[in-house]
């Protein structure tokens, strides 16, 4: 019984007909008459009409670069909070502190099993929940943020730690370095040149983050998105969408080159 | 470097000079470290102290009403309205990476034909620049900005939710999907060149094969990271666990909030183990 199931399981036929049949069950409910709102035609082409020719007036670009300094203050305080936290869990979470000691490696399941639950829930329902708990403050919404990011950038650290190959941790080894000196001088530094590029990679989705915390009342650019949305302002939402782009754009580069210095 | 004495020359540690990029990281870098910091402080004036006495007073009768002992009393047709609120969810993440995928699968030869073509033609550069900016503009945008725009076109409910989730990830796995296809050994789709294939054919036959494995992990990937999404997709595309989840917030309903929160965390995990399966499966 138990070997048909993982047969079963392991079978490439029964997963393409099982999704197959959950795609299909995913588009039933769909009422696929009255699928656009009245005038759709004149709104995709007023949209694109102002992607084409976004408001690029001073009065819209002062608002709009003070929008990113607010994005980018939240992404920048929520990711070094992450850091701060997610990097040491993650050290614990590898297991690595310790070969055999039997509460160091309870710890790391531990450790674990709470990075795991805090990265399970969107940053914008920990927003939500604080919100409710706490009250609106930016602080709130950094830390929303902090948690589930500390919890991938934990569980993302304890894996590279986890695999730096045998041959580097042996040559330490050889030249009499042991515990702790082990683990500073042969695993962090094997695995810093990416875990800092995957840190890059966290800033740009920081900055995303960041720019949507206007769905629990913090401003930056999801909020002027809001407010010109409510206008019926296309064109300074397509300003704020290219001015998202080139924040993200611009972290991106920067991570490019700090990565390659980083490997020669 | 000339000393006798072979342990100083071991552990001499010779600080590099930092260069121009460096220094311009690191001027730029702190600066924009600290303002952030002080901003949130500033602004964090007048606001609720997070960290008071009568803020934890709060916060504990949150939790108690949302983990109550009302959460887990179905009152009447309660427990129902969550499972089919856990289905819409559902539906709208397999609907969003189905999109994705597909669009992202159709299109890639466009972004990567560059490579096929030796003599690169005006129209293969064109296609690769135009790709990848698409790529990237996608990407750069947050699922939930598109979902605002979406709204205005697509009447709101799973659909315009999936849509506006599968734009964003269309963005992540075009740019995942053409990294790796550049990054193939090109050796069979010369082959296949060599003996008459069309590009279209090079690409089901040559192409398309060997990154399907890697393209399944990605699809996977995002699917997980979807599901997550979905619920907050939900405030604005006005369907699903997150759109009812703000409601009840709103409306001091917190036993129900918590029964949402466990069917949030119930679908999310079962996801998680389905894309473990199935990678196994596929391996």
């Amino acid at each position: 019984m138990i070997s048909m199931i993982t047969n079963l399981l392991e079978n490439r036929r029964v997963w393409i007909l099982f999704f197959a049949a959950l795609l299909m069950w995913s588009a039933s409910p769909v009422d696929w008459v009255n699928l656009t709102n009245e005038g759709a035609g004149s709104a995709i082409r007023s949209i694109v009409g102002s992607f084409l020719a976004p408001d690029l007036s001073p009065k819209t670009m002062g608002e709009v670069i003070q929008a990113m300094w607010i994005t980018l203050a939240y992404a920048v305080t929520a990711l070094s909070l992450a850091i701060f936290f997610g990097l040491p869990l993650g050290l614990i979470a590898s297991g690595v502190l310790s070969t055999d000691q039997r509460f160091v490696l309870a710890l790391a399941v531990f450790v674990r099993a709470y990075l795991g639950m805090i990265r399970s829930i969107h940053e914008l329902i920990w927003a939500l929940l604080f919100v409710s708990a706490f009250g609106l403050s930016p602080a709130a919404g950094i830390i929303a943020i902090a948690l589930p990011y500390s919890g991938i950038i934990g569980r993302i650290f304890a894996e590279r730690l986890q695999d730096v190959p045998e041959g580097h941790i042996t040559a330490c080894q050889v030249s009499g370095a042991s515990g702790l000196k082990l683990i500073a001088l042969a695993r962090i530094p094997t695995v810093l040149p990416d875990t800092i590029s995957y840190l890059f990679y966290r800033f740009e989705c920081a900055i995303r983050t960041a720019s949507v915390l206007s769905f629990i009342g913090l401003g930056g650019i999801g909020f002027q998105v809001h407010i010109a949305m409510s206008d019926l302002k296309f064109e300074t939402v397509a300003t704020l969408f290219y001015s998202l782009l080139a924040l993200i754009l611009i972290v991106g580069l920067i991570g490019r080159s700090v990565r390659k210095r980083l490997l020669t | 470097m000339g000393t006798s004495n072979t342990r100083d020359r071991t552990y001499s540690f010779t600080p590099k000079i930092p260069g121009p990029f460096a220094l311009t990281f690191i001027g730029l870098g702190i600066p924009i470290f600290i303002a952030s910091w002080v901003f949130i402080f500033v602004e964090s004036q007048g606001k609720r102290s997070l960290f008071s006495l009568e803020n934890l007073d709060r916060a504990q009768s949150f939790l108690g009403q949302v983990f109550g002992a009302d959460t887990w009393k179905s009152r009447g047709a309660e427990l129902p309205d969550v499972f089919i609120l856990a289905t819409d969810t559902i539906a709208m993440s397999v609907l969003a990476i189905a999109l994705a995928g597909v669009f992202s699968v159709v299109l890639l030869p466009l972004a990567t034909a560059r490579q096929d073509d030796q003599r690169a033609g005006y129209l293969a550069n064109s296609g690769y620049a135009v790709m990848r900016a698409l790529f990237v503009f996608t990407r750069a945008v947050p699922e939930l900005l598109w979902a605002l725009i979406v709204v205005f076109i697509i009447s709101p409910g799973i659909f315009a939710g999936a849509i506006a989730l599968a734009i964003h990830n269309f963005g992540v796995i075009g740019r995942l999907g053409a990294d790796s296809i550049e990054s193939l050994d090109r050796a069979p789709v010369v082959a296949l060149e060599s003996t008459g294939a069309s590009s279209a054919q090079r690409y089901v036959i040559g192409v398309l094969p060997l990154v399907s494995r890697q393209l399944l992990t990605f699809l996977f990937y995002r699917w997980e990271v979807i599901i997550r999404t979905t619920a907050v997709v939900g405030f604005v595309a006005a369907s699903g666990i997150g759109y009812q989840m703000r409601l009840d917030l709103s409306l001091f309903r917190y036993d129900e909030v918590g029964r949402l929160l466990i069917a949030y965390v119930v679908i999310v995990w079962m996801v998680d183990l389905l894309s473990t399966l199935v990678r196994r499966a596929f391996k």
